[in-house]
């Protein structure tokens, strides 16, 4: 897997069914994504699901309303229904 | 008019018998007393995070140690505080080992995932040991198993959960949230099952049951019980205005549709003692005292109601 971050824009043009997580930024502005896909005009990148779920805790605000961040365990479980969670 | 306001011995010793109307009535005195249930308060669970602010109970005497293939039910009368910027998890009932590290430690939860708008019921023993369902609210769709089924029980329309679309609550605002779940290790529509108020869910996205490996969570070690957030750093809690519980109740049974439309009591919670499944309810706690008592005897309280969280009107 490859995990992102990318503008709304850019997640418009991604192949869905490749993706296995999405959440949105407090603005909508922006998605966390993880998908199977490369994606290279993305606005960051990580190495693996724990420097994700680390970025969004320095960062929470910017991804969560109750300043937790988003833990590692909900970018592993909480899967992206496409057409349902868009 | 004067009135008798004693009996003397010798009096009441010259009581030998009463009519059977008098019979009568006393007995339905005594109904009418037994039926007296008050229900003013509820638990609001403070917004922010950690054991000082939690809602929970740290059972130390083994009354409640829900294990993988333990027929089990939870339910709750929930209003709903948290608003459309919580975009985050809220953790609607959990219990965990005691002293637990994480979401692995033979853990059984209920939680809302807002960005998706979705109830979770799960139950792990460890990252790949786990099994969990999970039901969404804003599709009046056939797809997913009938997604319209859930969008239906819920009321919600098409706009999530939250402190201003409460869906279908009663005239306190409240919602019973109930989770059944048979003796089979397994997420599948046919042993786990969820209802908003009287109505059924439906069949969860996964049919035939979500996760991964074999959960042997054991029952040999107390659980730490928490409430609006989650069990182990009592995390998750949501935002905006505190939610509220009233009501609680677990069950060592997996209630039947008609049994949770007992529970649900048109909308009215009621005393418990009343209830047809009354002998399989093993916890019930209706925050009326200070102390998080639980009704059933024997039974741990919601003794750690700390920091901001507080017993307060309903």
């Amino acid at each position: 897997m490859n995990y992102y971050i990318v503008t709304s824009e850019v997640f418009d043009t991604l192949t869905k069914e490749n993706i296995a997580f999405m959440h949105k930024s407090m603005d909508a502005s922006k998605r966390v994504v993880i998908t199977s896909d490369i994606v290279s005009n993305n606005l960051s990148s990580f190495a693996n699901v724990a420097a994700l779920s680390q970025y969004t805790v320095d960062n929470t605000s910017e991804w969560v309303g109750d300043g937790a961040g988003i833990p590692e365990w909900v970018l592993e479980e909480i899967i992206y229904i496409p057409g349902i969670d868009d | 008019m004067s009135v008798i306001s004693k009996i003397s011995g010798l009096a009441i010793g010259s009581v030998n018998k009463v009519s059977a109307l008098a019979k009568t009535s006393i007995a339905k005195i005594i109904t009418v007393v037994n039926q007296l249930f008050v229900d003013d308060n509820a638990v609001a669970k403070s917004i922010t995070t950690g054991t000082g602010q939690a809602v929970y109970i740290s059972d130390s005497n083994g009354s409640y140690r829900v294990d993988h293939n333990d027929a089990f039910s939870v339910s709750f009368w929930i209003k709903v505080g948290w608003n459309v910027s919580v975009n985050a998890t809220c953790h609607l009932f959990a219990s965990a080992d005691v002293g637990a590290a994480g979401a692995n430690a033979d853990v059984f939860r209920v939680w809302y995932y807002e960005p998706h708008n979705r109830i979770y019921a799960e139950w792990r023993s460890g990252s790949s040991e786990k099994k969990h369902n999970f039901w969404f609210f804003h599709s009046n769709s056939s797809s997913n198993n009938n997604s319209s089924v859930a969008f239906a029980a819920a009321g919600l329309g098409t706009t999530f959960w939250n402190s201003s679309n409460r869906g279908n609550a009663n005239s306190d605002g409240y919602t019973l949230i109930t989770v059944t779940r048979g003796t089979t290790n397994s997420a599948a529509s046919s042993n786990l099952n969820l209802y908003w108020n009287d109505a059924t869910c439906g069949i969860g996205f996964y049919a035939s049951g979500g996760g991964s490996g074999t959960p042997n969570m054991g029952n040999s070690t107390d659980k730490q019980i928490a409430i609006g957030s989650n069990s182990w750093n009592f995390s998750d809690c949501g935002n905006n205005d505190e939610t509220k519980y009233n009501g609680v109740t677990v069950w060592d049974k997996k209630l039947t549709s008609s049994e949770v439309t007992e529970l649900y009591n048109s909308g009215t919670p009621m005393n418990i003692e009343n209830h047809s499944a009354y002998a399989n309810c093993t916890g019930w706690w209706n925050f009326e005292d200070t102390n998080g008592t639980n009704e059933i005897s024997g039974g741990p309280d919601f003794d750690q109601i700390n920091g901001n969280s507080n017993i307060e009107a309903k």
